[in-house]
């Protein structure tokens, strides 16, 4: 019983680490961008950037991270918030996949939201 | 808040590994005679990096130190060639975004290339350089300096 307990509390220390992990980043890019855009438009491959203009969608993922954060921050439906992550992250690596020596903290990134949507369903 | 500093000392703790992990890969690639071909040439002696839509052409080239080495821009949308890393562009020896602007002669073209448009840089540095677009950051190449 009093095991029980302990796993169940580590599971809960787990979950708010990686959620913190991943929302410290996610705040990071969106604060970031909205300063310096000049400095992540070149993560967004081109033929996005030739169908709308560079500032929408710079700011419109900003706008999603920042969301994304204080969804992770608020401990609400994490499952979900975990999946947005993975997909979120998974979408960078792989249209910047030849510069990986620059995005491969997104894969350990990555790997955490799975962890934490795998901590979720474990519940 | 403690958990917190864990994961901010964990980010910071992956930045200076950055640097060092791009040597050994540069010194493994073989040499491509492709700068070779525009050395011969009386009446354009620099050395040409083409930059298109697939990114840099050639994307290894071998020069010797003190060659001046032109990117020119052949695709319809801007580029903006520099040395790694992105974003600082400090990988090359004084180099450094930051000083965009100061005057100073940097392994960064500064400002976006329209078609047509190129960037003249003489590397006097021997080893082997990565650099990328700004604008595109998955378009990399590499410059050995012998």
């Amino acid at each position: 019983m009093k095991q029980s307990k302990l796993i169940c509390d580590y599971s809960h220390l787990a979950s708010f680490m990686l959620r913190t992990a991943l929302a410290v980043p996610f705040l990071f890019v969106a604060i970031d961008a909205t300063l310096q855009p000049e400095a992540w438009v070149g993560f967004i491959p081109f033929f996005l950037r030739n169908l709308f203009p560079e500032t929408l969608l710079l700011g419109a993922h900003a706008v999603f991270d920042f969301i994304l954060a204080v969804w992770l921050l608020s401990g609400w439906k994490i499952k979900y918030a975990a999946a947005f992550s993975a997909l979120n992250l998974a979408a960078i690596i792989i249209v910047n996949l030849t510069a990986l020596d620059i995005i491969f903290r997104d894969v350990g990134l990555l790997l955490a939201a799975i962890a934490l949507g795998v901590l979720q369903f474990k519940k | 808040m403690i958990s917190m500093l864990m994961v901010l000392t964990l980010l910071l703790a992956c930045s200076p590994k950055v640097i060092p992990k791009t040597e050994p890969v540069l010194n493994e690639e073989p040499t491509a005679p492709a700068m070779e071909e525009t050395s011969g040439d009386d009446t354009n002696s620099d050395n040409i990096i083409k930059i298109t839509a697939a990114g840099f052409e050639p994307k290894t080239a071998t020069v010797k130190a003190g060659t001046t080495v032109t990117f020119v821009n052949e695709d319809s949308n801007k580029h903006w060639p520099a040395s790694a890393m992105h974003p600082t562009h400090t990988l090359y020896p004084g180099s450094d975004i930051n000083k965009c602007g100061s005057g100073e002669a940097i392994f960064d073209a500064c400002k976006d290339l329209e078609q047509g448009e190129s960037f003249s840089f003489t590397f006097n540095e021997k080893g082997s350089w990565k650099y990328h677009d700004h604008l595109g950051v998955s378009s990399t190449g590499t410059i050995v300096v012998e």
